[in-house]
């Protein structure tokens, strides 16, 4: 264990903690758009800046992928840092003014109207999404295209990808709802990244189930591809359930006659 | 023919010093970049051809170097032993150049320099000022080699260095060694370069790799002296990195250069092949059992990707962008070992300094920042070229007595010295010493060392909008500050120049720079409002001028000014009538023509053609009125 001062608090932090982990098991709250506990840092959105002072020096850093040392000393609410982050909420949400957690976010610093012209953008470059494709489903098929002000999240060339599994992992961890999945009739959509995948319906009762990439992938994972990876959410609670009642003799029927069940069954 | 000792690599080197008769003529033709595109590859044919009409080949010498530094005059040929130095010089010239001063000893005098200071022509290379007032450690060896010639390399005592370290010292003696030398890095963070190497050789690496890197991606509008080290000495590189690799414990190095310099490219390859050849690169170098080899990666022109991190990037294949340096790249670089990175100058000065000792380098410079550095001076300057001088030498030595001031008689407005993301300097720190920490005081920096001079037709609004739109276009888009902050600052400096400034916007202006400096992630980004903030610091009343009189005192934002023809002046020759594209001038013979507003679309064709300065700017409420 180590010792900590954060906004004049004493604490005690593990080792290798990043500061806003340590921030974070203590209650202390640092504002982050681009972090996600389950990803690597990144350091992006620069809204976790805080200050650190050590024996040599004191400098601003980012709270997410800072690691904390013995004796040092972190201010999280400066002016300078409730200006840079104010500063950082009024360019985006002059970017993206229809974004709800922009607009929220901007509104807690009272930012109402910022002071640029208004653009009409709805991905803040966080990175969130290329990092989940990358880190947790390994698949790495979107990346940022283009360099600064047009930056940009798609995938190769704009084409729709082939590495794509069409999980939809990017879209649901993306903050700002950019990322969509549209389901058709056998396809499943993934915009604005213009990638269109194969659907899987359910082996049961024949509902939209995932795309046909990541439901073979899943089956791989899970050495059984003939059985629960092929059924919908609905269908593997049944068939779970059916085994289990049939493993304790509880008569099948009884299930079947449970008036909830064979309603959802009719939709 | 591999060497595999020490001796071996001294033998060769007196049998090609033998070889050399002191007393043939050399006739030395710069090929650098600059004279290439001067045409002095037509220039070394038409001197082969004539050499060859006189049959005098044979006694006569060709050698085709790199870059000599003062590319204003060239192609630029200099003709050994003597070094009588001939500027300026066309293919026709090469005749009179043979039979006069080849065959007869006798000087061609139309080809001299002429001294704008004293009027008088200066025969030989070391009495052009130019050249006297510099210390030419780094590029003085350029105009004796030929690049493609590795003897050339070998006969002013290269690799001496390399045996030495590797020979005479342990690697822990070439850390000290450096770190005693003082060295900064070149590359504009003036970080102590035998600190970092010594941080490179005890960071944990588990396989025990480590790199080294040469930082050769010279992104910064104007400066080349990268590229002339790189191509006209390429070897001097190649050595500094062996010995940093020896020091640090690295086997594998990586020259890490923009693809747009394709000469450099080829000769630095060109050169690594050779030095494997002798055995000076690859396994057991020369036969000391260090094994140590260099691959060039070619880079996509991506400025951000001079930044370390950045660079590491895209030499691991991915995107070039830059990461926190929490962890330094000397802990955990490329690949995640141990990296150790020296921009293409530092990797130069090495060898010099195990040659002749840190006491000797660490004499050279001021204080905090010793040796020499590279400036390629450019912009409104009579002697455009790259000047190589000792630290602490004076802004007004290097522009007026090294670079023979601004052309035209025109007044000096401000220096813009350490890359788009530098600062202006004034007239009023003329006298201010050049080093690290100095640059950094007056709120500009070192960067790699373009000095970009600029006169009083430049407007320093326009300037600043001008290196905010290079950053704007060159930041990566990682992080928000750097990405929009920079964009929404341009947005404003555009309004400004174009007589749309509000009152407030100086003050805006400068608040975005200090959220930007505080929170962005790398240097680009936490430097790039200097251009601005500079300007603002010395030139606030032209920015207010623009701001609340709309005037652009020097005649550069369109909107805000207008053409005028001045009657008094004006003869009526009818030229600028002619070649006015939107036939905005109307008037006739021999009577003062005049401009319509409506039509003009200020292209500015009147104003530099008119021979009688009749032509002229004015304000537009002071024109219209």
């Amino acid at each position: 264990m180590i010792n900590l001062v954060i906004d004049d608090k004493r604490i005690e932090s593990q080792e290798d903690l990043t500061i806003l982990q340590a921030a974070k098991q203590n209650g202390i709250d640092i504002p982050t758009l681009c972090h996600h506990d389950a990803l690597e840092p990144y350091g992006a959105c620069r809204l976790c800046t805080v200050e650190v002072i050590t024996k040599k020096r004191r400098r601003f850093v980012t709270a997410c992928n800072y690691i904390v040392r013995d004796n040092m000393e972190i201010n999280t609410t400066l002016p300078e840092l409730t200006a840079l982050r104010k500063m950082i909420l009024e360019l985006l949400l002059a970017k993206c003014p229809d974004i709800e957690i922009i607009k929220s976010m901007a509104k807690s610093y009272d930012i109402d109207k910022p002071r640029f012209k208004l653009e009409n953008k709805e991905c803040i470059l966080c990175g969130l999404c290329v990092r989940v494709c990358k880190e947790i489903i390994g698949a790495s098929a979107i990346g940022v295209v283009e360099r600064g002000a047009d930056a940009k999240i798609d995938t190769p060339f704009h084409l729709s990808s082939d590495i794509c599994t069409g999980c939809g992992a990017c879209a649901a961890i993306c903050p700002t709802g950019m990322i969509q999945l549209r389901y058709t009739n056998d396809e499943v959509e993934i915009q604005p990244f213009n990638t269109i995948v194969k659907l899987r319906r359910c082996a049961s009762c024949g509902s939209g189930l995932a795309s046909e990439a990541f439901v073979s992938s899943v089956g791989k994972k899970l050495g059984d591809l003939s059985t629960l990876a092929l059924l919908c959410n609905d269908c593997k609670k049944e068939r779970k359930s059916l085994a289990l009642a049939k493993s304790t003799n509880y008569a099948a029927r009884t299930y079947d006659q449970n008036p909830i069940h064979r309603a959802k069954r009719k939709t | 023919m591999k060497l595999t000792s020490p001796e071996e690599l001294e033998q060769l080197r007196t049998s090609i010093l033998d070889a050399i008769d002191p007393d043939k003529l050399s006739i030395t033709i710069c090929s650098g970049t600059g004279c290439l595109a001067c045409g002095c590859e037509a220039l070394v044919r038409a001197f082969e051809k004539e050499l060859k009409e006189k049959e005098i080949d044979k006694k006569v010498d060709i050698k085709t170097t790199g870059c000599h530094g003062f590319c204003e005059r060239g192609p630029i040929t200099v003709i050994r032993p003597k070094g009588i130095f001939y500027q300026k010089v066309e293919p026709e010239d090469v005749e009179e150049i043979i039979s006069k001063t080849i065959i007869s000893n006798r000087i061609v005098e139309r080809l001299l320099y002429v001294d704008p200071a004293t009027g008088k022509q200066i025969t030989y290379e070391k009495d052009v000022p130019f050249y006297a007032l510099q210390t030419r450690l780094i590029l003085g060896s350029n105009g004796f080699i030929n690049p493609e010639n590795m003897d050339d390399y070998f006969a002013i005592g290269g690799y001496s260095a390399l045996s030495r370290a590797l020979f005479q010292m342990k690697p822990e003696q070439v850390i000290t060694e450096v770190i005693n030398s003082k060295l900064r890095g070149r590359g504009g963070g003036g970080f102590p370069t035998g600190w970092k190497w010594d941080s490179c050789r005890s960071a944990e690496s588990e396989d025990g790799t480590r790199y080294v890197i040469c930082n050769a991606d010279e992104g910064d509008p104007g400066a080349y002296m990268d590229r002339s080290v790189l191509e006209g000495n390429p070897h001097s590189i190649l050595e500094g990195m062996t010995i940093g690799a020896y020091a640090v414990g690295s086997n594998i190095g990586f020259i890490y250069v923009r693809n747009e310099y394709p000469l450099a490219v080829k000769n630095v390859n060109a050169a690594i092949s050779r030095a494997r050849s002798y055995g000076l690169l690859g396994q057991n170098i020369l036969g000391s059992g260090f094994d140590f080899d260099i691959e060039v990666s070619r880079g996509g022109g991506a400025f951000v990707c001079g930044e370390s991190t950045a660079l590491m990037a895209s030499l691991e294949g991915r995107v070039g962008r830059p990461r926190a340096k929490y962890v330094h790249t000397v802990q955990k670089g490329l690949h995640d070992k141990p990296s150790n990175l020296n921009n293409v100058e530092t990797w130069a000065n090495v060898p010099l300094i195990i040659n002749k000792g840190a006491q000797w380098y660490s004499k050279i410079g001021t204080e905090g920042s010793k040796g020499t550095k590279i400036f390629s001076l450019v912009g409104k300057i009579n002697n455009t070229g790259l000047v190589e001088v000792p630290m602490g030498m004076t802004l007004r030595e290097i522009i007026y007595d090294i670079g023979g001031g601004i052309p035209g008689n025109k007044e000096f407005k401000a220096v813009q010295t350490g890359g788009p993301s530098g600062g202006c300097i004034p007239e009023h720190l003329m006298d201010l010493p050049v080093d690290f920490d100095e640059l950094t005081k007056v709120g500009s920096m070192m960067g790699s060392g373009g000095m970009i001079v600029m006169d009083e037709d430049t407007c320093m609004v326009d300037v600043a909008r001008y290196f905010l739109s290079f950053l704007k276009d060159e930041s990566c888009g990682k992080c928000i500050p750097c990405t929009e902050g920079i964009k929404r600052m341009l947005e404003i400096l555009d309004s400004i120049c174009k007589g749309q400034g509000k009152e407030g916007d100086i003050e805006f202006l400068e608040e975005i720079s200090q959220s930007i400096m505080n929170s962005a992630l790398c240097a680009l980004g936490t430097t790039a409002p200097n251009p601005v903030l500079s300007t603002i610091k010395y030139f606030r009343d032209e920015y207010e001028a623009h701001i609340r009189d709309k005037t652009c005192s020097a005649g550069v934002c369109k909107d805000l000014f207008e053409y005028f023809i001045d009657d008094e002046l004006c003869t009526g020759c009818g030229r600028c009538r002619k070649e006015c594209p939107t036939n905005a001038i109307s008037g006739d013979k021999k009577e003062p023509h005049n401009i319509d507003m409506k039509e003009c679309m200020k292209c500015g064709a009147c104003f530099s053609l008119c021979r009688f300065n009749a032509v002229r700017k004015g304000s537009v409420e002071g024109v219209r009125s």
